[in-house]
């Protein structure tokens, strides 16, 4: 059951219904915990059983911590836990047939069988999440939750499958003192978030940034680079949005689901392709994610350098803490060397920024620098989208071909929408755009109807011609 | 003060669906992939740079599409699989292999007869194998006259095509010509509630059967079983006079000098495919045109000519198969001298598909309105003579 679903919407509207209606907090958790099982049980009765089980281990371990009996080596164990449930589910296969590759390469033939496990939906998102109740427990700064809330904070069905990562403290804070009642505003804004989710995902990211296919096709075929140039920049230019409206989107919905349930889901998106560097990317793409990675990594990587290697080495230490931190960003995406690459291609562009020390001050040089910016991170979603790694070489010499210019006017049309779309939309939300902040309120009902109207003809059209609801991108990590 | 709110509610609700509906307009013009089959679109509605192969079997005839009650339903065990269908589109969504070349000898524009997604074997893709000629297939189903000469300009001329061979399909081009929209969005309501009516119709239980396809229909010592698709076989009831003197056959025939002219001023030159169908083939055979005339009882409307000079379909159906047969050839005989008076070659397989069935053999598929792989092949073989008779300057 995806968020961009008439069954998604029909199944959070009695959830939220029941849940309101329900007296008391403990029964409102069950219900919620309830529904979040049902939600999970519609992809895979397999998945929701890992998922049982992983809470009910990470529970019990998390009670052995508080209770001060060899913390240290528990919270290992549970770490340990989650990471090896993921490596095992996403990464095993992945590593055999990479090994797989090298020995046949060094001409030892085959040495493993092949292994394909099915990989289970969100684990990359509820596994982090259990690393952090652990940490945070081990760390003091977090009491061990009842069975009960924990099982809730790694299953809600609005951040299962695709985050945000939400901090358990924030989570635990507000399901232990939730609202009596709905708050009108709330509701209002919640449903807003719902409706600008659907716009983001069916409208900008499945309507019409979906072209970005093609050039990817045209990449993963031998003769890639025969196609014209416009194609390749329509996919180039396509999928940077393709992909932010696609997650965005994802993060609407469900911030918007939870909103409805009187529970506050962390943002994950600021504005990110008016940033200026690449560290000012990262600072405002997928925040919840890189937040855990600093807590979690970069600063205590950071920290060991510095105790082992001494002051002396600060940055040095800084450049490979870095390099490490956003290597793993690019494999816990996914299990394949392109994201590797995407990785430390963002781990090399952040080390330069820091080692010239890149602040771009002043109106121009910050807008220069951000056009830079989009474009140095949209060539990296080359890496991140194409199938393979020399899909990807030809995606990019495909950009630099300069063959067959004389289409750039039939693929321009889709690329200039998109931009206006999405860059609209954050321009609105960033009220960038002062002298339309007094009208907004005027202009709400008209942009409402206009979402309206467009969702049902789209939804009327895909029903029609019988195509399935496509996938969000970041339900595939 | 409420009648100041109301008036404000209500132009925020008009800009609000107006907004849309813009909004809407530009989506579809930018991504017609989201069109549906049948609806005129600036671009083919395939999506791009895809392969899929599949079969296709009795049970996936498009004939079981529109006249599923009068079609005995095909036991499991009978279900043949008619053709293995390798369906790759170029980076446009046309029916090539990508990518485009980017110069080609012949530019193909037709519906769905010359896209040829039943078939494993396209008539433009034999007919490339036999000549050795570089073939682009420009051909769309639904596609109206405009808009193959949209597709023309667009995808065609660039590539600097010798000849340009262009379909011809009497009951579609000339009966149900009409122009394009000029706003896709008007077109949008009229095929979105007939598909969505058409799956709310499938679903229900089927009211008491009526079969009466297969039709057994004896073509002197040769026998076939055939299904008739009722929209062609109202296209039969047109007589040539009242087609000759409508304005659809104007505006058709000033369409195509309009294509011939730009063709010319681009270097091609333009040869006619007449594209004949299963109901006009077999009507036009039929010793004893009685046999067919179960096929009449369907309750399909004829062709007329009204007052305005306009072609309309409100005729009671023809209840005399005889009828039928004499102006079968009407729309044949009406675009064949037209091309002569225009010097625009004429391709014309109807002889050699008479001879095939004269031995015992189909052209057509069985339930399926579309042409049987024996069909391409007799296309593409009198492509290939054609062009090699009447060399293009």
């Amino acid at each position: 059951m995806v968020l961009n679903s008439a069954r998604y919407l029909l199944f959070l509207a009695l959830v939220a219904l029941v849940y309101w209606l329900l007296p008391r907090p403990a029964w409102r958790k069950a219900w919620l915990l309830l529904a979040s099982y049902v939600f999970y049980l519609t992809f895979d009765a397999r998945f929701a059983l890992l998922l049982l089980a992983l809470s009910a281990a990470v529970w019990a371990l998390g009670q052995g911590i508080a209770r001060g009996v060899a913390p240290r080596r528990l919270a290992w164990a549970s770490v340990a836990l989650n990471l090896g449930v993921l490596a095992v589910f996403k990464y095993l296969g992945f590593f055999v047939a990479s090994a797989q590759a090298l020995f046949e390469r060094a001409g030892a033939g085959s040495v493993a069988p092949a292994l394909a496990l099915l990989l289970p939906v969100g684990i990359s998102f509820y596994t982090f999440q259990g690393i952090a109740y652990t940490t945070e427990i081990y760390r003091g700064k977090l009491h061990a939750a009842g069975w009960l809330d924990l099982a809730l904070y790694l299953a809600f069905f609005p951040k299962l499958i695709a985050g945000p990562l939400t901090r358990p403290q924030d989570f635990f804070r507000q399901t232990a003192a939730p609202a009596a009642r709905p708050n009108p505003a709330d509701v209002s804004a919640a449903l807003g978030l719902l409706l600008l989710g659907l716009v983001k995902k069916v409208l900008i990211a499945d309507s019409l940034a979906s072209l970005a296919d093609t050039a990817f096709r045209a990449a993963s075929l031998a003769s890639g680079a025969h196609f014209a140039m416009p194609l390749y920049l329509q996919g180039f230019y396509l999928y940077a949005f393709e992909i932010y409206a696609d997650f965005s989107g994802y993060t609407d919905l469900a911030r918007g689901s939870a909103a409805l349930l009187g529970l506050a889901l962390p943002e994950n998106f600021r504005q990110p392709y008016f940033a200026a560097t690449i560290g000012d990317f990262w600072n405002r793409w997928h925040m919840s994610l890189t937040a855990w990675f600093r807590e979690y990594l970069f600063f205590p990587l950071s920290r060991w350098l510095l105790t082992r290697f001494g002051r002396a080495h600060a940055e040095r230490a800084q450049v490979v803490a870095n390099l490490v931190t956003m290597l793993l960003i690019g494999l816990w995406h996914g299990a394949a060397w392109t994201f590797v690459l995407w990785g430390l291609w963002h781990g090399v562009l952040l080390t330069l920024e820091r080692l010239a020390r890149f602040k771009p001050q002043g109106r121009w040089p910050r807008l220069a620098a951000g056009l830079v910016t989009f474009h140095l991170v949209a060539l990296g979603w080359v890496l991140f989208r194409a199938d393979s790694l020399a899909a990807a070489a030809r995606f990019v010499a495909g950009l630099f071909s300069f063959q067959q210019m004389q289409w750039l006017g039939y693929y321009a049309p889709s690329v200039l929408l998109v931009a206006v779309l999405v860059l609209g939309i954050d321009a609105l939300a960033a009220s960038r755009s002062a002298r339309l902040s007094p009208w907004w309120p005027r202009l709400r009902p008209v942009a409402i109807t206009a979402s309206v109207v467009l969702l049902i003809a789209l939804g009327l059209l895909s029903y029609a011609r019988g195509g399935e609801v496509r996938p969000f991108i970041y339900g595939q990590f | 003060m409420l009648l100041r709110r109301l008036l404000a509610a209500a132009v925020q609700l008009g800009l609000g669906l107006a907004a849309g509906l813009l909004l809407l307009e530009a989506v579809l013009r930018v991504n017609p992939h989201l069109l549906l089959r049948g609806m005129a679109a600036a671009a083919p509605i395939d999506a791009p740079l895809t392969a899929s192969d599949y079969a296709v079997r009795f049970s996936d005839a498009d004939l079981f599409f529109w006249h599923a009650s009068l079609i005995h339903p095909i036991a499991p065990l009978q279900d043949q699989v008619e053709a293995q269908v390798h369906f790759e589109t170029d980076e446009f969504g046309f029916a090539n292999s990508a990518p485009l070349p980017a110069r080609a000898d012949i530019v193909v524009l037709g519906r769905s007869f010359s896209q040829g997604a039943q078939a494993a074997d396209p008539w433009p893709r034999l007919f490339s194998q036999q000549s050795g000629e570089a073939v682009v297939n420009l051909a769309q189903p639904a596609s109206g006259i405009e808009l193959k000469h949209r597709y023309l300009q667009q995808f065609g001329f660039p590539r600097q095509p010798r000849w340009v061979v262009l379909e011809v399909l009497p009951s579609m081009d000339i009966l149900g010509f009409g122009p394009d929209p000029a706003v896709q969005i008007t077109a949008l309501p009229f095929p979105l509630a007939q598909t969505l009516a058409r799956r709310v119709i499938a679903a229900q239980a089927p009211a008491a059967p009526d079969y009466i396809y297969p039709l057994a229909v004896h073509i002197g010592a040769q026998s076939f079983n055939l299904v008739f698709f009722s929209y062609y076989l109202s296209a039969l009831s047109a007589s040539r006079a009242d087609i000759e003197a409508s304005h659809q056959w104007a505006s058709y025939q000033q369409a195509v000098l309009d294509l011939a002219a730009d063709s010319h001023a681009h270097g091609s030159c333009v040869a006619l495919l007449y594209a004949p169908t299963k109901e006009e083939l077999f009507f036009t055979l039929a010793a004893n045109p009685q046999q067919l005339a179960l096929a009449l009882s369907a309750g399909w409307q004829g062709w007329r000519l009204a007052s305005d000079s306009n072609l309309i379909q409100d005729a009671p159906t023809p209840r005399d198969p005889a009828q039928l047969q004499a102006q079968a050839g009407a729309a044949r005989g009406l675009v064949a001298d037209f091309a002569a008076s225009h010097q625009l070659v004429f391709i014309d397989p109807t002889v050699a598909m008479a001879a095939a069935v004269a031995d015992g053999h189909d052209p057509f598929m069985t339930y399926d309105s579309h042409w049987s792989a024996l069909g391409h092949a007799i296309v593409a073989g009198q492509v290939n003579q054609a062009l090699e008779t009447h060399p293009c300057p």
